[in-house]
Parts: C-alpha cells; structure tokens; sequence
C-alpha cells in the first residue's frame, strides 16, 4: 500500500554531503519529514528518499545541518508524467480525447424502457424516435417533458412516462393505464338466435323470454330466446301484464352434427445442406453497419441464414449500441420426398381434433367418425361428429316493438 | 534539575508505584523482529550511520546496532526502523 502511496505522489532522490551526515537524519526527524531508503556511501555522504513535495524543505534542512543535497534520481507518477512536457503532439492528442470524450458523452447512446409489461418496448422506443428521441440525439437538447407528454398522447394505453438522461443513459420509465371494462349493451333490443341447427337440450335464460323448449328442433337463426319480456302480476293483485323490450341473454345447450375435412399431398419438399456454406461479419454501431466483406449480395440461391450477434455490454447489464454480428450462409437444395399415408393421417386427424375442440368451447364431440380417401396424392380425412355445445348467438332484434299494456 | 537526576527520579517514580518501565516518560523501547528488524521509540538521534553499525542516542543510553547491510528504513521524531541482518546490539 505505502508503495502505491509513494508512487502516486511521486519522490526525489537526494544525496547528503558534509562532514556528519548523520545530522541531516536527525534534523529530517525532528523537523516531521518523512524519509525512506538511507543508504550510505562514505563516511560524508549518504542518500535518502524524500516525497516529491518536501523536495525543497530537505534541501533546507540539509543546509540547516551544514551539508549539501544534491538530487541524484527520482520516480512516481508526476516525474513519469513531466517527463512528458517535451511531447506536444502526445499532450495536444490527450486534451483533444479528454474534449472529445467530454463532448461525445453529452449524446444519447442507450434508450432502456421499464415498467412496460403489455405494450412492447419496441412501440414505445419507435414512438420516442418519431418525436425526434433516439441513438445519436444530443442530450441536453431534449426537453424531457415535454417530450413524455406528446409520447403519452400517442400511446394511450401509458398512463405514466418519464424520461431520465444520465450522460450517454437514458432510462424511459413507464406506467401502462388500467384498462376499462367492458360495459354491457343494455338498451339495444336483442334477441337470441340459433347459430346453427340442433336439437335442443337444455335452456338457460339470464334476461328476454324462452321460445323453445327441451327437445325441440332448430334451424340455423330461429329465435330462442325473445327480447320482449313478459310480467304477470301476481294473483291476488289487480296489476296488469306488462311486455318489456330487453336484451335477451343466455345459453342453450344443442345436439348438432358437425362435419370437417382436411387435406394434405403426399408429396414433401425436404432439403439437404450441401456445402460452401460462408461468414460474413459486420460491424453495427446503432443504425449504421459497417461490413467486412466486399461482396454483400447473396448469389447462392436456396441458402439458410444464421445470424450470430455480440453486443458489447456495460457491468449492470446496460447494452451499448455497439454489435458484432457474423452471418452464416448456408445452401441447400430441394427435394421431393413421398410422405407415409399414416403419418400424414395421424397428423391431420390431430388438426381436426385441435380444430373442433377449438369450435365448441366449452362443449363435447360425443361421438366421431372418421373417414380417409386417398386421391390424386392427396389424403383427406373427414369428422362427422355429434356434439353438445352452446348454440346461442345474440343477434338484433329484427324490428323495433313497443311495450304493449295489456288489461286482464 | 540536571537531565540525568530528573530521569532517575522518573524511574525512581515508576518503581514505587509499580507502574511498567516503558510508561516512564522517554524511556528508549527496542523491538526485535527476528534478526532483520529493530524498531527503537523515544531515541534522540542518530550518533553514527553506517551499513555495519548504525549508532542511536536513547538519552542516557547509546544503543549500538551491529551486523551486514544495515539501513535506517524510516525515521520519526519518535521512532526509527533500522533493517538489515543484526548480528549484535550493545548498551552503553
């Protein structure tokens, strides 16, 4: 440690002449100055060691003593650094770094996006690069504030943006809005219509009046659930029967049959890589590439690209806008190859399977056949399946009715 | 009070209220490390400076370090470090 001390402030070299130089050490110790490596060379004459900055006070003080300093030698960081005094163009090149460096740190190198969840950071950074914030521009120009809030009112769903310059950092904080819930459409008058045919199983009715009734058959559009409602009063009361406009509601669970076909050739297309397969890198320094070949056009045909990408990254996890990237090409050629029918079946009958489930929700198939024909190198396999499922579709009611007042 | 009287009756002192020697006002403390280090507090300069013998005034006492490539490392009003290979140290 005391080496690394006596480097950075640097130290002189002096040898002490006179009759009894031993005086010099002992005026150095009671006058506080602090010495390192006496090394005597004759009874008169000894050197020492003595920090950079008590070059002047030893000097004295061996006077003081009746001998003589002369400096012999030195070393540290400011004897290394003045030896370079002499060196214009070394000292002019460092004030130009130290300015450029200075200067260069004033622009927006990194843009870091947090606090978003569901809108991607790539929305809000091509946002900020259309108000004119982006990789290069200069810092202190940018009024923060302004900038959020003309940010906050493309996006709609932030609620909250902040933007934080910290030299060549900016950090864009964000806070997404709450979305608002749906609100249900009481007032049109709607009705509850069949969307497709069936026989009817089941009918909940949440608002409006069931139409059908178990067991009955539907057609495709047939009304089953009414938007006009109908009060009774009670039976000891003198009321009167009301009908109401409503928007009609519910499920009504259906037998239907349902029918679905996939095809797919017996014919693949599978590639083989062949070789030759080259690298080319290149140099990005945010959007500018630099590339180290001279032919960038691709003149192989049918090929695979493989990207690699090196970013160069700060303790922290903070990315720099500087990427080394090596793309590999790879050719291939193409070949027809005959596919196995009960592969191909097996994988269009799992596609029809994904696909009903898909269609019926929360319904079931309650049962399925298959059917598979082989034609012209294709293979189609057909489901005809019966299901349960919920064949309410709520629909606008086809004309306007007005409440009607009925008298018992 | 000459030098010599006023240190004998801070020994004296010392003594009757069993008190530890190196509590004394300027009394001379070696330390010995092994044969390469000597540490001396309370010395009053340095007498005779060579690579074999490097002489130390303790006040009343002369302590004379001897041995092979003696050097004064450091030096405080207080206290010096002397290195080297020390071979023998005489009071006088």
């Amino acid at each position: 440690m005391q080496k690394w001390v006596n480097f950075l402030r640097g130290s002189a070299r002096l040898e002490i002449s006179g009759s009894f130089p031993e005086r010099f050490l002992n005026v150095c110790s009671v006058e506080g100055l602090g010495f390192w490596k006496a090394e005597v060379l004759s009874p008169t004459a000894l050197r020492v060691t003595v920090a950079l900055w008590d070059l002047g006070r030893a000097r004295r003080l061996a006077k003081k003593a009746g001998c003589t300093a002369r400096r012999v030698g030195g070393g540290g960081l400011p004897v290394f650094l003045f030896s370079f005094r002499r060196r214009y163009a070394l000292l002019a090149g460092l004030a130009l770094s130290a300015l450029t460096a200075a200067f260069l740190s004033r622009f927006i190198l990194v843009v870091k996006v947090t606090g978003n969840d569901a809108v991607p950071d790539s929305v809000i950074l091509t946002e900020l690069e259309e108000q004119g914030f982006h990789f290069g521009t200069y810092g202190p120009s940018v009024d923060q504030r302004d900038l959020a809030n003309r940010v906050l009112e493309a996006l709609p769903e932030l609620s909250f943006l902040a933007i934080n310059i910290s030299g060549v950092y900016a950090e864009v904080v964000v806070r997404e809005a709450v979305a608002s819930p749906e609100v249900r459409d009481e007032d049109t008058p709607t009705d509850v219509v069949a969307a497709r045919d069936g026989v009817v199983v089941d009918v909940n009715a949440f608002s409006g009046s069931v139409s059908v009734s178990e067991g009955d058959a539907v057609l495709a559009g047939e009304t089953l659930i009414s938007h006009l409602s109908v009060y009774e009063p009670a039976e000891w009361s003198d009321g009167q029967t009301f009908t109401g406009i409503t928007h009609a509601r519910g499920e009504v669970w259906a037998l239907t049959e349902r029918t679905l076909t996939a095809q797919t050739p017996l014919q693949a297309a599978t590639v083989d890589a062949s070789s030759g397969s080259k690298t080319r890198y290149s140099l990005r320094l945010g959007k500018n590439v630099i590339k180290f070949c001279q032919n960038s056009s691709n003149s192989m045909g049918n090929c695979d690209k493989i990207k690699k990408a090196w970013s160069l990254t700060l303790p922290g996890g903070i990315v720099l806008p500087l990427t080394w990237e090596a793309e590999t090409i790879m050719p291939y050629s193409e070949a027809e190859t005959a596919v196995s029918a009960a592969s191909a079946e097996t994988w269009l009958k799992a596609r029809l399977e994904r696909r009903l489930a898909a269609i019926l929700g929360e319904g079931q198939a309650l049962s399925s056949k298959w059917t598979v024909t082989e034609e012209e190198g294709a293979l189609t396999v057909t489901l005809e399946a019966s299901c349960l499922e919920d064949i309410a579709k709520e629909e606008p009611a086809a004309e306007e009715t007005e409440p009607q007042e009925e008298t018992e | 009070m000459a030098r010599g009287e006023r240190w004998k009756i801070l020994e004296q002192t010392a003594d009757a209220l069993s008190l530890p020697p190196e509590l004394a006002p300027g009394t001379p403390v070696l330390e010995l490390y092994g044969s390469g280090r000597l540490r001396m507090e309370n010395h009053r300069g340095i007498i005779a400076y060579g690579s074999r013998e490097i002489s130390v005034s303790g006040g009343k006492l002369l302590v004379r370090v001897q041995g092979e490539g003696l050097e004064l490392r450091s030096m405080s009003a207080d206290a010096l470090f002397i290195t080297g290979t020390i071979k023998s140290i005489q009071l006088e």
